[in-house]
């Protein structure tokens, strides 16, 4: 059994694999609703393990490490886009690297971002090394990250997405290689330096955030190879 | 009969004022610092002004911070990046020399020839003040960046401050020839590399701090005329002295020189205050029980001490209303309730001896 936990992209990605007729759908688990909220969730031990828990998250689906299937858990959204990027943070604060486009706002350094990384990714992080520690066979999946992030969402310019992004990447692989937890990254034909390239960016009009089936179809093989190897 | 004395207050006489008290019942050491309570504080200096600046932002001052600690930190990592030290992120200042730099960089009349530092594992540091970011940064050109906005911030600062405490720190200081930048920290103890045939020892002595002072002051007021200023000087002796003095004598040196120079600077000018904080830390009433076990860092009740008598003369009902509007920027706030990291100093030189091991 082969498990996938994430967000919306694990959806994505889950439907994109239904497409695929000869991919034996019995031997795959997928729990979209693990996915953006969980820098929020406590770890608390119990007799047998351990529980997950998000007790203020009405959709979070308590995790109990006991009951988790054995084989390859692979865990979504950990690249995704957290709360740095939210309208305050954005009004207050530009990234150095494009300080030219910051007006009033303070620059900030890559520590200040990285400090902010690791306060919002710290659980999860916490998590996958506590399953890996405890034999589970735990690996990072990482999802589409088009530089055009969710324009009728979010208006923020370009070039702050791909500094923040960019910083956000690289933390979160540095982490993933400390922890000793593999890391399925985005096929190499579907990015540049970790965004995703247009093609495989679009799942349709007005959603340049989700990544394109195509996209989805390279994860996937790239995952189930990463098992085999 | 009369004499020059016989009308003196009680705080004139050693017997009255000093022998018969306990330290904590000294009274009138400080002088009155004017309208305290309605301008507009900036701080910078050694290691012990950061216990200025955070007791004037406790007490709900008008202290001004141009670089806040950005919300999406914990307190502790903001204080680990520089942040809430003093009024703008430019880490200790040990000198007058170096005070004049920042001032002269700021306003566009000065460039460092050697201003990053490279360390072994490709971190970069900004040698102005190598103990901001203490892992450093990733690259010369994030460091190069940061530094311009920093100085755009220090600019604004100078600009509107009422009242600039400076805490005088060291008279030991390390230059570059090349260019006379004068370093916070030797070259090599953080970062970057010491050459003997570039870097050379500068110890200060009273005429050049003196005179550092008076330019400082003079450029100070070109650009903000009402601008007043507060000397202290640091209670906190050397580390490490690279004269070839018995530490121990250097740091008498050092302070004793520090000491004349901001009396005779305070008592020169108007507008420009002199505060005891060095005195009520060595002085002889305290027995030096203010210090730590190390004999160097000055305990929490010190600390809490000096701000008493800091603090003294200050009318706290005079505290206006005034907000960063009146100053028309966000970065000039009154003093906000923050978590309790006094006991987290940064001093760069705290180093010196780590890296000798």
């Amino acid at each position: 059994m082969i498990t996938f936990f994430g967000d919306s992209h694990i959806r994505r990605l889950q439907r994109s694999v239904e497409e695929l007729p000869e991919v034996h759908h019995a031997s795959y688990n997928f729990h979209p609703a693990h996915g953006r909220q969980w820098f929020e969730f406590s770890l608390n031990e119990i007799p047998n393990g351990f529980n997950v828990a998000a007790p203020e998250i009405a959709n979070w689906p308590p995790m109990n490490l006991d009951l988790l299937p054995a084989g390859p858990l692979f865990f979504s959204s950990l690249f995704h886009t957290p709360a740095f990027l939210d309208k305050r943070t954005r009004e207050l604060y530009c990234p150095w690297q494009c300080a030219e486009l910051a007006n009033e706002r303070q620059v900030l350094s890559t520590a200040s971002y990285e400090a902010r990384f690791e306060s919002q990714c710290q659980k999860r992080f916490e998590l996958l090394e506590l399953l890996r520690k405890n034999g589970f066979d735990v690996r990072a999946l990482e999802a589409p990250k088009p530089p055009q992030r969710t324009p009728n969402v979010f208006k923020i310019d370009p070039e702050e997405i791909l500094a923040v992004d960019g910083m956000l990447r690289q933390y979160i692989k540095r982490r993933l290689a400390q922890i000793e937890v593999p890391l399925v990254d985005a096929p190499a034909s579907t990015h540049k330096d970790g965004f995703t390239l247009p093609s495989f960016s679009a799942r349709g009009e007005g959603d340049t955030h989700h990544g394109s089936n195509e996209f989805y179809h390279l994860q996937f093989a790239a995952a189930t190879d990463s098992i085999t190897l | 009969m009369t004499n020059p004395y016989s009308s003196l207050p009680d705080r004139n006489f050693w017997k009255r004022a000093v022998s018969n008290r306990h330290v904590t019942e000294l009274s009138q050491v400080a002088g009155v610092i004017p309208e305290l309570e309605t301008s507009w504080i900036a701080t910078a200096g050694s290691c012990f002004a950061q216990h200025i600046g955070r007791n004037l932002r406790k007490r709900k001052l008008q202290y001004m911070d141009m670089e806040p600690a950005p919300h999406i930190l914990t307190p502790e990592d903001a204080n680990k990046l520089g942040y809430e030290i003093y009024s703008c992120r430019y880490g200790n200042i040990y000198t007058v020399r170096q005070l004049i730099q920042l001032f002269a960089e700021a306003f566009g009349k000065r460039t460092p020839i050697d201003p990053v530092w490279r360390r072994d594992d490709e971190r970069y540091f900004d040698a102005l003040r190598p103990g901001v970011e203490q892992d450093g940064f990733g690259c010369e050109q994030e460091v190069r960046t940061l530094r311009q906005h920093h100085l755009q911030r220090v600019r604004e600062m100078f600009e509107r401050l009422d009242i600039f405490v400076f805490t005088l720190g060291l008279t030991e200081a390390w230059e570059d020839i090349s260019d006379g930048t004068v370093f916070p920290i030797a070259p090599g103890v953080i970062a970057g590399t010491y050459n003997p045939e570039r870097h050379k020892l500068r110890n200060f002595r009273y005429p050049e701090i003196m005179s550092d002072l008076e330019t400082f002051l003079y450029d100070l007021r070109a650009i903000n005329p009402k601008a007043r200023m507060l000397c202290t000087v640091s209670p906190v002796p050397l580390a490490a002295t690279a004269t070839d003095q018995h530490v121990l004598v250097a740091t008498t040196w050092s302070k004793s020189t520090l000491r004349a120079v901001a009396g005779d600077f305070a008592s020169s000018h108007d507008g420009v205050y002199y505060f005891p904080s060095y005195e009520l830390v060595v002085g002889q009433p305290t027995r030096h029980m203010y210090y730590k076990p190390d004999l160097r860092n000055v305990a929490a009740s010190g600390v809490d001490e000096v701000m008493k008598h800091f603090f003294s003369s200050v009318d706290f009902s005079k505290l206006t209303e005034t907000s960063a509007d009146d100053k028309g920027s966000e970065g000039l706030q009154r003093g906000t309730d923050l978590p309790d990291l006094s006991a987290f100093i940064h001093c760069e030189e705290d180093l010196i001896e780590g890296s000798t091991k």
